[in-house]
């Protein structure tokens, strides 16, 4: 495998482990003082919102290379493309993690 | 052959057991056949009577009596249990694996439709987690005045749930590095 393919793979396997392992240990960690609600609880509403934002995570590995790809050929700089980019995933992607956190919140404990 | 074949286990129990078993049906006899036993002596050991034939037999019926006193034990026996054999209603049956993820695929696609019928969902999500961060955060550790009700646990986790998703974002750096090394190294 060539090393640009097979860095692109490692980073995005990386990242997203990287993500799933830090939600669920941050938030086992920040729930602890939480009364009514076990750290079982905890990790099945990580667990579950980590699957939830699975196909986002996806979406937004298959747009990592695209959209900079564009920002570059409108005549931005390379730097200021991956910047862009970088910001736009953090904003979907925290904004939509967001979303499921509340919609996973209410239904369990509904 | 049939004599060859060792007994259950569970129909023999111990020795000690035996006597306990028989005894007490004898006592409770002489006590019911003179009427000397006081009502309190034989109160107990006729509840002791009672655990005999219920130990040696299974099927023979319960006294009503007996019935009060179990009423306990029952209560620590799971709903599952309950539901099931004592009532002779069928169990509920548990949904299949793929029916379960087949429920979970369409919730989040319902959620996705939601984001994408709305997507202002995302910005407000995003600004709830920086105000999260940047608000509830340091309010919540600068004024720690024990006088204040406590919030509600929804919205406690919520807060927690922002906090968290922030350490996920700073973990996903360090973790595309090592991701990177590992793959070009690897592969």
């Amino acid at each position: 495998m060539d090393p640009l393919t097979s860095s692109t793979a490692g980073a995005i396997t990386g990242n997203y482990l990287a993500g799933v392992v830090g939600y669920l240990g941050a938030y086992l960690l920040l729930t602890r003082g939480v009364e009514t609600y076990t750290a079982k609880n905890a990790a099945k509403d990580a667990y579950t919102l980590m699957k939830k934002c699975l196909p986002l995570a996806v979406f937004a590995y298959a747009t990592h290379a695209p959209i900079p790809a564009a920002l570059v050929s409108l005549g931005l700089s390379p730097q200021l493309a991956a910047a862009i980019n970088s910001l736009w995933g953090i904003l979907l992607y925290t904004g939509v993690a967001k979303v499921a956190a509340n919609d996973t919140i209410k239904e369990n404990r509904s | 052959m049939s004599e060859k074949t060792p007994k259950p286990n569970h129909l023999e129990g111990p020795p000690t057991q035996k006597a306990d078993v028989s005894a007490p049906s004898q006592d409770s006899l002489l006590a019911l056949s003179t009427g000397i036993a006081e009502r309190a002596a034989a109160g107990s050991v006729l509840e002791e009577a009672t655990t005999g034939p219920r130990v040696a037999g299974k099927n023979e019926p319960e006294p009503v009596t007996k019935a009060e006193p179990d009423a306990a034990p029952l209560a620590h026996v799971p709903a599952r249990a309950e539901s099931g054999a004592s009532t002779g209603e069928p169990a509920k049956t548990t949904p299949t694996l793929a029916a379960q993820i087949k429920a979970q695929g369409v919730e989040m696609l319902r959620m996705y439709a939601t984001i994408i019928k709305n997507p202002t969902l995302i910005f407000k999500g995003f600004g709830e987690v920086m105000k999260d961060l940047f608000y509830e955060l340091p309010k919540s550790l600068l004024s720690r005045n024990e006088d204040t009700e406590p919030r509600p646990v929804a919205e406690q986790l919520a807060t927690k749930s922002s906090q968290a998703l922030a350490l996920s974002e700073a973990m996903t750096v360090a973790g595309s590095q090592l991701g990177v090394l590992a793959a070009t190294k690897l592969l």
